[in-house]
């Protein structure tokens, strides 16, 4: 009987531990675009962290990125967004999707993308991410649709006239199994 | 022992039998694709104030599952997720005070323009009082909204532990030389109304009066492309 069950316990046992399976997300490049009629103007990130985790066939991905360490190349503009997007108070971005594991291996992927930003939760369905694998990585490349009007963030002005509402998140991801 | 062994093994092997087809059960499907071809953005959840790392699961759609990956598990240091009022308090203070700035900056070019354009007929050989006067009281204004404006730029918090990056740097390099001239330019300008006045030739440091205020213009006029134009 012993030797049945750990018979049974080691057959059983890997297809347990292969039914759950995590990744993390190794480089990032998120950039914000934000248009104004004297210029255009984009910060970039590659702060963000993310994790994701699979489990029974269901995935879901967290990513963080600090609003701070976007960088638009001028400190004085980059001061200025983290006072419009009320950065201090809410110092991280987060989006989090779940999806099928299935769908991981698409060539693309459309995730229901929940944003955290600026005290407000706004949600994308459907966000389509190009996917490209070389060796163990996973590159994922996409537009997040976001407008400022989302969070509740008032559109910054250069002499009177506001920005345009409109400010799409660029993302480029490589992500690796763990 | 065999009872003791079987109590060991059963749960164990139930567990690992069954904990994949839970695991499915508590993580809810995935909600059907809606089949279109545009993403459809949808309004802001307005209920959920929470700050990021204190959104509750029960905020969150799909929250019965226990395996997500919670901001935790990134690994962010804590002065970097936690919240600071304080900070944002001093951004409000020092955006609100830069606003001022930027505005009386903007409006402090019109008088400054026609301060330059009225020195035509205030300067030189063939000039009338009146041109003086109108150019006097054009100067005049224009270096009191240029002061004002200043203060508002002065007085503005600065954040600890910001690197100044970009064309900012030129804006704010470019007040070394706007900022003596439009003190000095004036000062000037009062000797050669004076000299003027007395209807002697402008003479001696007076004479500097135009070339520092063209400079100062100038600078001036620089300094407000840095920040309104992208090069």
């Amino acid at each position: 009987m012993r030797r049945i069950l750990t018979a049974v316990s080691l057959l059983i046992l890997p297809l347990f531990a292969a039914s759950a399976s995590q990744w993390a997300l190794e480089q990032s490049t998120l950039s914000y675009h934000v248009s104004h009629p004297l210029h255009d103007t984009m910060g970039v990130s590659h702060a963000a962290r993310g994790k994701g985790i699979c489990n029974g066939g269901q995935c879901d991905f967290l990513i963080a990125v600090p609003v701070k360490s976007f960088d638009s190349g001028d400190s004085n503009r980059d001061l200025h967004m983290i006072q419009a997007t009320r950065g201090a108070q809410f110092p991280m971005v987060s989006v989090r999707t779940h999806l099928p594991e299935s769908e991981l291996q698409s060539a693309t992927i459309y995730a229901d993308l929940e944003v955290e930003f600026a005290g407000q939760t706004a949600q994308y369905k459907q966000v389509p991410f190009q996917r490209t694998t070389q060796g163990n990585t996973v590159h994922l490349s996409g537009i997040i649709p976001a407008k400022m009007s989302d969070f509740k963030i008032d559109p910054p002005s250069l002499l009177g006239i506001a920005v345009k509402n409109d400010m799409p998140i660029q993302v480029e991801m490589n992500w690796h199994p763990m | 022992m065999k009872t003791i062994r079987h109590t060991v093994f059963a749960p164990i092997l139930a567990f690992a039998l069954l904990y994949p087809s839970l695991a499915q059960t508590a993580t809810p499907a995935s909600e059907p694709s809606t089949q279109e071809d545009k993403p459809v953005r949808q309004p802001p959840d307005q209920a959920n104030q929470a700050k990021p790392d204190q959104a509750t699961p029960q905020n969150l759609p799909n929250a019965p599952s226990s395996n997500k990956p919670s901001l935790s598990d990134l690994g962010f240091p804590p002065e970097q997720t936690q919240a600071n009022p304080k900070e944002q308090a001093l951004l409000d203070k020092r955006t609100h005070m830069l606003k001022i700035h930027q505005k009386l900056g903007f409006i402090t070019l019109f008088p400054l323009a026609a301060t330059v354009v009225t020195s035509v007929g205030a300067g030189g050989r063939s000039t009338s009082k009146t041109a003086r006067d109108i150019h006097t009281a054009l100067g005049a204004a224009t270096g009191d909204l240029y002061f004002t404006s200043a203060y508002f730029a002065i007085r503005a918090p600065r954040v600890p532990g910001t690197q100044t990056r970009g064309q900012i740097r030129v804006h704010r390099a470019l007040a070394w030389v706007h900022g003596p001239g439009m003190i000095m330019t004036p000062i000037l300008g009062a000797m050669a109304f004076d000299q003027k006045s007395k209807g002697e030739k402008v003479h001696g440091i007076a004479q500097a009066h135009g070339p520092v205020a063209i400079v100062t213009a100038g600078a001036y006029g620089a300094a407000f492309a840095a920040v309104a134009f992208k090069f």
